[in-house]
C-alpha cells in the first residue's frame, strides 16, 4: 500500500510575494543496485529518479535524485507565491511508479 | 644509472605515501568525545525539524483502526475515544481483569473485535520486527493512537492498588540482575554517572526528568531502520541485548515495565513521534 505515500506541508495562508517553505516527506525504500560479493548476483535497485514542484500547474523546479538519497526522504524547497492555488508535487521512480500529491494555499 | 633511478623511485613512493597520509589525517581528524556528542546533537536537531516520516504511519493507522474494528475498543475513556488515551495508561481494566498498557490493550481489542486468535495477534505484532522499510499495520495503529494524545501530560493513576502493584513489580524487574550475563536494566539506565553507548548518551531512571523525556517520544521513527519502533519492540531489543529469556509482546512483564516507566514519567508532556538514529 505504502510505497510512494507522501505528506506535503505548506502554510495555510501567505502574503503576496512571500517566500514560503514547501516541506515534503515521501515513503520510499531508496535501495541502490548492489552485487552480492559471494554469489555475484545483482539485486536491482529501487529509488526515486525525479521530483517536480508545480504551482497552479506551472513547473517551478525539478529535482533529479538517485540511489544516494536516504530512505523516506525529507525535502524542503522555497517557493515564491503570487496567487492562491494548488501546490502540486509529481514524482516517479525507476520502476515506473508515478505519483502526485497536492496541497492548497491561500494568498492574501 | 639504474641504481639512481631505483632510489629516486623509492623516494618518490615514500614521499607520495607520506603526502597521502597527511591529507587523510587532515580530512579525518580525530574528534574528542565532547565534539562527537555535539555532532550527534546537531544531527538530531536537524532531523527533528521538518516533517517526521513517522506521521505517514499515523495516516495509515487511521484507516487500519477502522479496518480492524477498533472503534469499539475502550482505552479507559469510552469506546473508540483515543484523545488522551496514552496519557492515562497503563490502568486496570475490569473487562479483561488485568492491568494493561496501550499496546496490550490494542492486542486484547484485536482479539475481541477483529476476531484474531492470540497466535495471529502475536504474528501481527511481530510482522515488522527485524526488518527495515516495512509498513506494518500494527505500528501504524499504535502510532495513530499515540499521536492523538500529543500535548497532554502523563497522568498514570498510581493510587489504584492494581497499578501500584504492577509498578512495584516493574521496579523489581528493572533492578533484578538475571540471565547468563548478570545484567539488569539499571546497568545502563540508572545512577548519577553518565553512561554512553558509542556517542549516544543514555537516560537514567535516577536523574529526575530523564525517564519522562525518554518515554514521552515513543513510538519513535528510527532513521537506521526507516520505520518506527514501538515500546514493546524497544523492550524486546533491550532484553535480547541483555541475554534474558525471550520477550513476548503484551506479556505481564511488559505491562509491569510500562507501569514503572510511565509512572516515573508522570507529568511529562507527550511528543509523539520522536526521532532517533
Amino acid at each position: 500500500m505504502a510505497t510512494g505515500t507522501a505528506i506535503v506541508r505548506v502554510p495555510k495562508e501567505a502574503q503576496k510575494g512571500q517566500v514560503i517553505r514547501v516541506q515534503i516527506v515521501i515513503t520510499h525504500p531508496m535501495t541502490p543496485t548492489r552485487r552480492d560479493p559471494q554469489t555475484g548476483q545483482e539485486t536491482p535497485g529501487h529509488f526515486l529518479t525525479k521530483l517536480q514542484l508545480l504551482h497552479n500547474n506551472q513547473l517551478v523546479s525539478e529535482m533529479n535524485m538517485g540511489a544516494g538519497v536516504s530512505a523516506n526522504p525529507f525535502i524542503a524547497m522555497p517557493l515564491k507565491v503570487e496567487s492562491s492555488g494548488v501546490v502540486k508535487i509529481a514524482y516517479e521512480d525507476n520502476r515506473g511508479g508515478k505519483w502526485e500529491k497536492t496541497a492548497e494555499i491561500t494568498v492574501k | 644509472m639504474r641504481k639512481i633511478l631505483l632510489t629516486s623511485a623509492v623516494f618518490g613512493l615514500v614521499c607520495a605515501g607520506f603526502l597521502g597520509y597527511q591529507t587523510v589525517k587532515a580530512q579525518d581528524q580525530e574528534l574528542s568525545p565532547e565534539e562527537e556528542i555535539k555532532l550527534v546533537q546537531e544531527f538530531n536537531r536537524m532531523m527533528a525539524e521538518g516533517i517526521n516520516p513517522g506521521e505517514i504511519w499515523a495516516e495509515m493507522g487511521k484507516e487500519a483502526f477502522k479496518k480492524y474494528n477498533l472503534d469499539k475498543c475502550d482505552f479507559g475513556l469510552g469506546p473508540g475515544k483515543v484523545e488522551g488515551a496514552l496519557a492515562q495508561l497503563p490502568r486496570y481494566f475490569p473487562d479483561a481483569k488485568r492491568v494493561m498498557d496501550l499496546e496490550t490493550r490494542i492486542g486484547w481489542c484485536l482479539q475481541q473485535y477483529a476476531g484474531m486468535t492470540p497466535e495471529q495477534v502475536k504474528k501481527f505484532v511481530k510482522q515488522c520486527w527485524g526488518k527495515s522499510q516495512c509498513m506494518g499495520e500494527y505500528d501504524a495503529i499504535v502510532m495513530y493512537v499515540s499521536m492523538a494524545s500529543n500535548g497532554q501530560k502523563f497522568n498514570v493513576n498510581l493510587k489504584d492498588p492494581q497499578v501500584k502493584r504492577m509498578y512495584e513489580i516493574g521496579k523489581q524487574i528493572y533492578y533484578a540482575r538475571i540471565g547468563p550475563w548478570d545484567f539488569n536494566c539499571a546497568t545502563c539506565h540508572a545512577g548519577q554517572k553518565e553512561v554512553r553507548i558509542r556517542a549516544t548518551k543514555l537516560w537514567s531512571a535516577d536523574r529526575p526528568g530523564e525517564a519522562g523525556q525518554a518515554v514521552s517520544i515513543f513510538p519513535k521513527y528510527l532513521v537506521r531502520w526507516s520505520q518506527p519502533m514501538t515500546m514493546h519492540y524497544r523492550y524486546a531489543e533491550c532484553i535480547r541485548q541483555m541475554r534474558w529469556p525471550t520477550f513476548e509482546p503484551h506479556s505481564d512483564l511488559a505491562v509491569a515495565l510500562s507501569a514503572f516507566l510511565y509512572g516515573t514519567a508522570n507529568g511529562t508532556e507527550i511528543k509523539v513521534p520522536g526521532i532517533g538514529r
